[in-house]
């Protein structure tokens, strides 16, 4: 019975790649509105059983109202999407790409086929062609190649010419369509791409009449590719060449209520407690608490499930034996996670800064904290010939070694031998002398050491010691062991650096360098009280940083920034700590007179500008896009510049951050949303940076480093 | 030539894995319901990932069609963007008929050593076809693998096996070999395991092939790994403040010819394991972290190594330490 493995329909695919993508007909071909009644109709009406697919695709929402996302960020693209094909020809000089961006299961690609659901329209999907080179034919029979940047250009702007294949299906007899790119053609990868990628969308957004979505997922920063800040960098954006919305993580509720329904879909019966944990687990991805539910908990039997009774008893006993409903799963569930979460993150942090020890005086034992015990052969007892094979029946008795106290295992100091030529002593405990009695420390009190801790938490020494880093200050009483502690680090941070981590002993020696001397040197942990665990501001910060990098490339790409010297009639406005005088006092004046454009063709002249950037400055200039940027002032006289930027600043950060829409969204930090702002206010030079030395000198200075190596 | 044990003895089943027991549970259920998810295990070498996926597929798919229908690539295999896009596609599309709730399966081992690019091509082929092939990943750390794929997978963690577990395993393979043992000589075995099964495995193929006895001098002698009683006297050398004994211990296990990476190795074992006050072993483990971190960028001097002592026996001098 071939019933169910190749179940679907090819994707249809023509020569150049585009293929009417599977949830174009996924939507098409549902016709119950609501997850329920969707499933059950599975069975009848559509041809094939969903027992064999994942959980998550039979538990993909079809209406607005089933979505784990929040309504406001429904609308949003419902918003977009409506105006689109609601707003005529006279409006057409608007963007029609769309970016939706966010972390990994965030709802991105559900949310969007939903409302194209609600709007009735079909989707074309980008897929990347399974050759990199597609094989065609001239007229006169000679093979010749096409890269794939041309396949993707050809299918963004032929798209409007042919829809999506319909095959078998008559509901897709709709006006309206819409691309889709998930896949990122692979051709962009290459950082020289991306100015002719721009120029791209600005030749889709003059000719096409479908819109153009990109969902994209926003990943850590520091992993490789960072497709969102350099493809869609925010100032190209600002030129109204694309929009942007973007996505939060599933908020816990949210996600609660969705395993829940998921579990009514799959007839799974789960614990209240189990799925409060594995929406805590999954960090706001619901695809990846899906996929946990689906591996914690199986369905009931004969619910979905193929029927094979033969197999029922023994399935039954094994439910029995693992009692998969109540008592494993949720022990299970920490075996089984999302994803790297910083849940379980949070317990081992806390874990290590809380550490207590216990009072010598119920200690008893002569031992230390649980650490390693010495093996037997260390102790070097001469072989007694004991008969192997006897023990060997039982094997587990050999393991009791490990667990017999310390007392007792110790050599009687008589008993030692040589140690091949080296005169062994007996490892006598070893007591710290008066003047040390205060690096004198009772044992832990403690089910795990901190390494075992730090190892157990399965995130890399690095990222461990910056969640260490943002939180141990907090729970510091004396300020001599802060210093030690702030120590540790700087130690800690040398079995970090590239050459060590290579190594497999190098996070052992972070673990006892940071982990336990972080516990060693807190005397008197703050445990009471509840200090709330915070994840590193580095991230925040270096998220930032990159705004400010990429606005500060943009704005050396066009010449229109530069380090300037203020005169003296600016001074007073400026910080005066700037020190990045490099002369060009002529300049400023001018650009502050001319428009933008005037000034990027003098700049060309005059400055030497990079081969790519040049290109990318000549052609922006000329397509129609570049006339439309948005909200361009103009200022003719140098003195206003300052109250002006400074006013409309204050303004439009008001304006921006209450529409999350536009500009950044509504997730940026402050100081992004500012400079934000103020870059959508005016491109002129001067303005921008007294804005930003306004708001916040220090990030004026990381822009002048950066300009500086830049040159 | 006889097969190596680690495949000899790797597990067929997924009931003989040993360790990490709650997620093999899991394992089973879905290997007898079927419907597998996609799946990436993650964890140190030697702990059973590569094998808990075998045996899975084995189990949901049966010896007749896991030819067919199970496509198995590891780090040494060519997978660049190219054969993600092509030939793991082109599996993908590949009909093959199997009972309700099986699924193809594409085994990628070590998919860490993958470069970003190409699992960013993994990641909508993994969606496209979930009718019909499921994705078993394993790798060492989760975290070289990108945000996307993770969100598609259900993320097992395997910790590193205990020493019992080790140790029932070694047993029941010096069993079937007949192999001649004392109870130091496993002892020894796990200790320069730490961990990991298969170089436990390993170790002790090799010293029962060079000695035919395991015990704890051949363990050393077959590992090259200096005895760490030798390191013991050393370290307890340098606590008492006798740098002389200390210097003539070094040279000695110098003058075996060990490697210095290797020495230093079990000088940090000993000194994790040894029985001293907290403030010392914190001490002692920065010092030999520096030089160990030296020693591997390439500075592994005889000098590097007794410089180490003397700081050593600086600290514990200026600790002055009196023994009880």
């Amino acid at each position: 019975m071939p019933r169910r493995t190749t179940q679907k329909k090819k994707p249809v695919k023509n020569g150049s790649g585009w293929i009417d993508s599977q949830f174009a007909r996924a939507s098409r071909r549902v016709t119950a509105e609501d997850l329920i009644a969707r499933d059950d109709a599975g069975g009848s009406s559509a041809p094939k059983r969903q027992d064999g697919a994942a959980l998550w695709d039979r538990c993909q929402p079809t209406t607005a109202d089933a979505l784990a996302v929040h309504k406001k960020k429904v609308d949003e693209v419902r918003g977009w999407l409506t105006h689109f094909f609601s707003r005529g020809q006279s409006q057409a000089l608007a963007s029609k790409v769309l970016v939706l961006i966010g972390p990994s299961g965030c709802g991105k690609t559900a949310t969007l086929r939903v409302v194209c659901r609600e709007l009735n329209c079909t989707i074309l999907e980008w897929i990347n062609p399974v050759s990199q080179q597609r094989v065609a034919f001239d007229r006169a029979g000679e093979v010749w190649w096409e890269s794939q940047r041309a396949q993707f250009q050809s299918f963004l702007l032929r798209s409007r010419k042919y829809r999506a294949l319909s095959i078998g299906d008559t509901t897709a007899t709709t006006s309206k369509q819409l691309i889709l790119v998930e896949d990122l053609p692979n051709y962009l990868r290459s950082q020289h791409e991306v100015p002719a990628f721009h120029d791209l969308l600005r030749s889709y957004n003059a000719a096409a009449v479908a819109p153009l979505v990109f969902v994209l997922t926003e990943e850590h920063l520091g992993s490789l590719g960072h497709a969102v800040s350099r493809l869609f960098p925010t100032v190209v954006e600002l030129q109204g060449v694309f929009n942007t919305i973007r996505f939060n993580p599933v908020a816990p509720t949210k996600m609660e209520k969705a395993l829940t329904t998921m579990c009514t879909i799959a007839k799974i019966d789960a614990p209240r407690s189990s799925l409060k944990e594995i929406a805590l687990q999954a960090d706001g991805d619901i695809r990846a608490a899906c996929n946990a539910l689906q591996f914690l908990h199986r369905p009931r039997r004969g619910a979905a499930l193929p029927k094979q009774t033969r197999k029922r008893s023994k399935r039954s006993k094994t439910r029995a034996a693992s009692s998969s409903s109540s008592s494993s799963a949720p022990s299970a569930a920490k075996a089984v996670r999302g994803r790297d979460t910083s849940m379980r993150l949070f317990h081992a942090v806390g874990r290590i800064l809380r550490a207590r020890r216990r009072p010598p005086a119920s200690s008893g034992g002569p031992s230390q904290d649980p650490r390693p015990k010495t093996p037997k052969f260390m102790t070097q007892q001469p072989w007694s010939q004991s008969p192997v094979a006897s023990q060997s029946s039982t094997p587990p008795t050999l393991s009791p070694v490990r667990s017999q106290p310390a007392a007792a295992r110790r050599r009687p100091p008589d008993a030692g031998g040589g140690g091949g030529g080296l005169l062994m002593t007996t490892p006598a405990p070893v007591q710290l002398p008066p003047h040390l009695q205060h690096m004198h420390r009772d044992p832990l009190d403690a089910v795990t050491t901190p390494e075992e801790t730090l190892r157990q938490s399965c995130v890399s020494t690095q990222r461990f010691s910056q969640f260490l880093h943002q939180n141990y200050i907090d729970y510091f009483a004396d300020f001599e062991d802060l210093l030690q502690a702030a120590d540790a680090f700087s130690c800690a941070d040398l079995f970090n650096t590239d050459s060590a981590a290579n190594s497999s002993v190098a996070s052992e020696y972070f673990g006892m360098t940071l982990a336990r001397e972080l516990v060693f040197c807190n005397t008197s942990p703050l445990v009471s009280g509840w200090r709330p665990l915070r994840k590193p501001v580095d991230f925040d910060a270096a998220r930032t940083h990159n705004l400010v990098a990429s606005l500060t490339r943009f704005a050396h790409d066009r010449s229109i920034w530069r380090p300037v010297s203020f005169t003296d009639r600016d001074r007073d406005v400026a910080d005066d700590d700037d020190d990045e005088d490099d002369g060009d006092d002529n300049d400023v004046g001018g650009v502050d007179e001319k428009e933008v454009g005037q000034a990027e063709a003098r700049a060309e002249q005059t400055r030497q500008v990079g081969g790519d950037a040049g290109g990318a400055t000549r052609s922006q200039s000329t397509s129609p896009s570049s006339t439309r940027a948005p909200s361009r002032v103009r200022h003719s006289q140098p003195a206003a510049t300052a109250s002006t930027a400074s006013t409309n600043h204050t303004k439009d950060s008001s304006s921006s951050s209450g529409s999350s829409g536009s500009g950044m969204g509504s997730q940026q930090t402050g100081p992004t949303v500012v400079h934000t702002s103020v870059l959508s206010t005016s491109e002129t030079c001067t303005s921008r940076v007294f804005s930003m030395q306004r708001a916040r000198p220090a990030v004026e200075e990381d822009i002048s480093d950066f300009t500086d190596s830049d040159e | 030539m006889e097969t190596p044990w680690v495949e000899k003895y790797r597990p067929k089943v997924l009931k003989d894995i040993v360790g990490n027991e709650e997620t093999v549970d899991r394992l089973k259920v879905i290997a007898e319901a079927g419907n597998m998810p996609n799946l990436i295990i993650a964890g140190p070498p030697g702990t059973g990932k590569t094998t808990s996926i075998l045996c899975l597929a084995r189990a949901l798919l049966g010896e007749d069609v896991y030819k067919e229908a199970v496509m198995e690539t590891n780090a040494s295999d060519d997978r660049g963007i190219e054969v993600v896009r092509n030939n793991i596609k082109m599996f993908s599309r590949k009909k093959v008929t199997l009972p309700p709730g099986r699924h193809k399966i594409v085994i990628l081992d070590e998919v860490d050593s993958m470069t970003s690019a190409a699992q960013q091509a993994l990641r909508r082929t993994m969606e496209m076809y979930a009718n019909t092939t499921r994705f078993a990943l394993a790798c060492n750390t989760s975290e070289k693998i990108i945000e996307p794929i993770q969100s598609r997978c259900a993320v097992l963690r395997y910790t590193r096996l205990s020493d019992a577990q080790l140790l029932k395993r070694l047993l029941e393979i010096c069993d079937q070999e007949m192999v001649p043992k004392v109870e130091e000589g496993l002892e020894a075995i796990i200790f320069t395991a730490q961990g990991d099964m298969r170089q436990a495995i390993n170790n002790l193929q090799s010293t029962y092939a060079g000695f035919g006895m395991v015990n704890a001098e051949n363990v050393f002698k077959v590992c090259d790994q200096p005895h760490p009683l030798l390191v013991q006297a050393i370290v307890a050398a340098c606590i008492e403040g006798d740098i002389d004994k200390a210097y003539g211990g070094m040279q000695e296990l110098w003058g075996m010819g060990y490697a210095p990476v290797d020495i230093i190795t079990v000088f940090f074992r000993i000194v994790k394991q040894y029985d001293m006050p907290e403030y010392l072993t914190l001490e002692f483990v920065k010092e030999i972290g520096r030089t160990h971190i030296r020693v591997l960028d390439g500075v592994d001097s005889f000098m590097q190594l007794t410089g180490l002592l003397a700081r050593l026996v600086n600290i514990s001098r200026a600790a002055a330490t009196t023994h009880s």
